[in-house]
């Protein structure tokens, strides 16, 4: 899971508050707050997997798990079709 | 097409009110005596038909019963309506909406042998003069709180509706103190529709601007325990996850004489009604109502204007589709509050599948 990006059907909106994504043919929706909302904002800003995992590591030095949730997050978003991966 | 499962039945026993509601979107005739329960009219289903719909609707997937109307408790006979749909299924969740004013025989003693999921009952201010005039009834507010103090009493899990016309923070600011020191569960604000004797009292325009800064406003100051009924376009993403919408591919209206529309909307559009439940079998009006057919078909798929360009249509479904219906005899047409946004260019372009260029 080197590459990932959104779908060509799957948009990112931010707002105040938080993010959504949205998938234009389905119109399923996924509203995202906190640090998922930054990982959304880094996908969309085209950075790679482990461009992100490096930037999260930075703003949270003392976080154990981080790249175990960051992957439990990217394959969430994998499994409801929000985003796309490439090796 | 995939026939849904019927998962909800708003039951309307009676279809008159002993109040005389300013903003009733249905508008129904009024009893006779303003505290008093009458008997069943002839015209109205009686405790064993009702069991029978009850039958079929298990059978179709029901989870949820909401008792509402005209005025649910009104009728003298309600205890045993009640009784027959909770005795029927133990997982039917039973709601019920009420103006809180009246107490028919038994009532007590079967939400204590069957509670119900929660109860709604109508109350627009913590005064008594402001109620009763809204209510066009002098004493309701008295009997509605001593009401509303019972069930919370008795741990039933209660919820006050406020309608609003003026779009004012502060009588709302005064419902929630009191929804908090009285142990109330919750707190909804219902805007005023221009359906039935509401659009009368609309004709006193609010701008679209003024009810999405009401809103805002209680959400900033009261938290998580007011709701507005306003569309999910217009609420912040905090909110979305907890508000609930119609359900409405899910859903049948019963009416006192057993006819069967989309909801209460049977009483003000009668081309709405798609049979009668003491001669229709409910399965086959769910599965080849022509009109269910139609409504699956274009809701949300052939929305028109913004409804059909916002990104929530998927689960919004219009936010109200017989109010729009009733307001253009049309399924797809746009919800009254999204098309005003949307002229008046104040729609959240983050909320537009396709935004303005």
């Amino acid at each position: 899971m080197e590459k990932i990006c959104y779908p060509d059907n799957v948009v990112f909106r931010e707002e105040p508050e938080g993010g959504i994504l949205f998938n234009v043919d389905t119109g399923e929706l996924k509203l995202v707050e906190g640090v998922a909302w930054g990982i959304c904002d880094f996908i969309e800003k085209r950075l790679l997997r482990d461009q992100i995992l490096q930037k999260l590591r930075e703003l949270y030095p003392d976080e154990t798990e981080i790249e175990k949730d960051l992957d439990n997050f990217l394959e969430e978003l994998v499994e409801a079709g929000f985003l796309l991966t490439e090796e | 097409m995939n026939i849904p499962p019927l998962k909800h039945l708003y039951v309307n026993p009676a279809g008159d009110c002993n109040l005389a509601c300013k903003h009733c979107w249905i508008a129904p005739r009024r009893s006779e005596i303003p505290f008093q329960t009458r008997d069943r009219l002839e015209t109205e289903f009686s405790p064993e038909q009702f069991s029978g719909i009850l039958d079929q609707a298990v059978e179709l997937g029901l989870t949820n019963l909401k008792f509402t109307g005209g005025e649910p408790l009104l009728r003298s006979d309600f205890t045993e309506l009640y009784r027959t749909a909770s005795e029927h299924s133990s997982n039917l969740i039973i709601d019920i909406e009420t103006n809180g004013t009246l107490v028919p025989g038994g009532l007590w003693d079967v939400f204590e042998e069957h509670p119900p999921g929660s109860v709604a009952v109508s109350l627009d201010s913590v005064t008594a003069e402001e109620h009763d005039d809204f209510r066009n009834t002098p004493g309701a507010w008295k009997r509605t709180v001593a009401f509303t103090e019972e069930l919370v009493d008795r741990k039933i899990s209660t919820q006050i509706i406020m309608s609003s016309v003026t779009f004012e923070v502060q009588p709302v600011l005064e419902m929630a103190i009191f929804c908090r020191d009285t142990g109330v569960s919750s707190l909804k604000i219902n805007p005023v529709q221009p359906i039935g004797r509401g659009k009368r009292l609309l004709e006193r325009k609010t701008s679209i601007r003024t009810i999405i800064s009401f809103a805002d406003e209680l959400h900033r100051r009261c938290g998580m325990s007011v709701i507005v009924d306003i569309p999910p376009a217009f609420l912040p993403l905090n909110r979305i996850k907890n508000s609930g919408w119609c359900p409405i591919h899910n859903l049948l209206g019963i009416l006192p004489d057993g006819g069967i529309s989309f909801c209460g909307i049977g009483f003000s559009c009668s081309e709405l009604v798609m049979g009668n439940f003491l001669q229709d079998d409910l399965e086959d009006v769910w599965s080849d109502s022509d009109l269910l057919k139609k409504l699956r078909l274009q809701v949300p798929a052939e929305f028109e204007g913004i409804c059909g360009n916002c990104i929530h249509k998927n689960r919004c479904l219009g936010n109200c589709v017989m109010q729009n219906y009733y307001s253009s005899v049309d399924f797809t047409s746009t919800y009254w509050m999204c098309r005003e946004a949307e002229e008046t260019g104040i729609f959240p372009q983050t909320r537009k599948i396709k935004p303005d260029a």
